[in-house]
């Protein structure tokens, strides 16, 4: 196993290199698991499903996540600043999340995926990620008089 | 079929099993692709291994009345009007279910309640108003929040009957008495999923007023007695797996007492658990043993149901026939366990008939 020294170089598809130190690296447990096999002498972890553009998002979170000091505030302006991204770039790094391992990250994009869903008009959803009403008007009407209760 | 088009269905249904229950309905409305999901059983299945659903409990309750007495006092009775009500112990809340369409003048006496996946069904019992046995079957969906009609429970008139399901989707009904009040040793097997009743073999022994559980996996129907010996409760239980086998294995002294079998229940320890002589007891391999003394307050008599290590008793004391709830945690290392009297509004302090725990 590799050990961790102040320098890690994580090298994406695409040979975009990022360094981290040892602060973030704590973080990092996730990657222990994919470097365990590998001979890593150079300490450079290739992630050959990631690409730059992706990882330099990932990065940005674990950076700020990671940060001394930093409020648990601070940190949910961050994520909501942070998720503000198109669909398919949320799905890319929910791959990258889930091929690192990282729990956290993966639920934050399904939570992220689920906000634009959850209590919006059906319209709305529909709109949102382009799915089509394949409903009739009668069998949308049947629907809709299943009537929903106030428990929550 | 693209749950959300151009995103892989892991992440849609990752977002759908985490909306909470009641829009589920709503959701169901976007297309047909997510009405179909919704509404699989392995959706609920999803929802149950990712520790989203949480167990509720459904009670058959009577309306409750203020009655003005001189002096300016007031208390509170039991009407004849009994409605579904839904306790969910995490929150601490009660509410009410929406009524039967079909049923203005409440649920049938003596009906059964029981949950089975995200259902619940109210089986049987009499009309309110003329105490005409029916063999109806109604049931609750969680998920769509609506009313639908199964079919009709076959084999003339029981009343009394055991009841119990496994949870997912059988649901067996068994013993009871029939319109010339003779005890029966028949029982009957509903299938949820294909709305079909299926007939099963005779049980050795006749069993009205019997309790159906469903404890390791199987079926068990428990006590009861024969015509000729009204009341006279048997200590016998007769066990059915409907996996495996389609016969009864009869268990003798099961009950290792004459007594009523009304409260038994499995624990999800996997142990039963009753009420008698003023306790809970609990059996662990041959023998009964004593849990805790139940409170005052449900002393005459209470209805058990059991959730997440704990139990919930509802009754009342001699003294009063308005209802109180009691929780137990069974796994509390005391040695004399206490009861907690649960914080009940006065309407959900009406008389119950039937108790039901489901995960929704």
């Amino acid at each position: 196993m590799m050990s961790l020294g102040k320098l890690i170089t994580l090298k994406t598809n695409d040979n975009e290199e990022f360094k981290l130190d040892k602060t973030v690296a704590v973080k990092l447990e996730i990657i222990k698991n994919i470097v365990q096999d590998v001979d890593c002498t150079s300490n450079v972890i290739p992630l050959p499903n990631i690409d730059g553009k992706t990882m330099t998002k990932v990065v940005k979170y674990w950076k700020k996540h990671s940060e001394e000091g930093v409020t648990e505030v601070q940190l949910k302006n961050f994520d909501q600043d942070f998720l503000k991204m198109s669909h398919s770039e949320l799905h890319d790094v929910h791959l990258a999340a889930k091929y690192l391992d990282d729990n956290q990250l993966k639920e934050v994009i399904i939570q992220e995926f689920l906000d634009r869903i959850k209590g919006k008009p059906i319209e709305e959803i529909r709109e949102v990620f382009g799915i089509v009403n394949d409903y009739t008007p009668e069998e949308e009407e049947e629907v809709r008089r299943e009537n929903a209760w106030a428990f929550e | 079929m693209d749950l959300l088009p151009g995103l892989p269905n892991d992440i849609a249904l990752e977002c759908l099993i985490r909306l909470p229950l009641h829009q589920f309905s709503k959701a169901a409305s976007v297309c047909t692709n997510w009405k179909t999901e919704i509404k699989h059983p392995l959706f609920r299945q999803r929802r149950k291994e990712s520790g989203l659903t949480r167990p509720v409990f459904v009670l058959a309750q009577a309306m409750v009345t203020t009655i003005r007495k001189p002096y300016g006092i007031t208390s509170l009775s039991s009407t004849q009007f009994y409605r579904l009500t839904l306790y969910d112990p995490e929150r601490g809340c009660w509410y009410d279910l929406p009524p039967i369409p079909e049923l203005i003048d409440g649920l049938p006496m003596f009906c059964r309640v029981v949950g089975v996946g995200s259902d619940v069904m109210v089986i049987g019992g009499c009309d309110p108003v003329n105490w005409r046995v029916m063999d109806s079957v109604f049931i609750y969906n969680f998920v769509s929040g609506s009313w639908r009609r199964g079919a009709d429970m076959p084999g003339g008139q029981r009343l009394f009957f055991g009841c119990a399901s496994d949870s997912e989707r059988f649901v067996v009904v068994a013993g009871g008495h029939n319109d010339e009040k003779n005890a029966l040793r028949s029982a009957l097997l509903y299938d949820v999923a294909e709305d079909e009743w299926i007939t099963l073999p005779e049980m050795a022994f006749e069993r009205d007023e019997c309790k159906c559980a469903f404890h390791r996996g199987e079926f068990h129907v428990i006590g009861g007695y024969p015509t000729h010996a009204q009341g006279q409760f048997q200590r016998s239980a007769e066990v059915f797996n409907s996996a495996t086998s389609r016969q009864w294995h009869l268990e003798e002294d099961f009950l290792g007492a004459d007594t009523c079998p009304q409260t038994c229940i499995e624990g999800d320890d996997g142990r039963l658990y009753m009420c008698r002589d003023g306790a809970v007891v609990v059996k662990i391999d041959a023998t009964w043993k004593h849990v805790a003394k139940l409170p005052g307050g449900v002393s005459n008599g209470a209805y058990l149901t059991a959730w997440q290590g704990k139990l919930l008793a509802v009754g009342n004391s001699i003294l009063d026939e308005i209802q109180s709830s009691y929780e137990l945690d069974v796994n509390s290392e005391s040695k004399e366990k206490t009861w907690r009297k649960l914080d009940t509004p006065n309407e959900y302090c009406g008389h119950v008939q039937s108790v039901c725990c489901l995960e929704i």
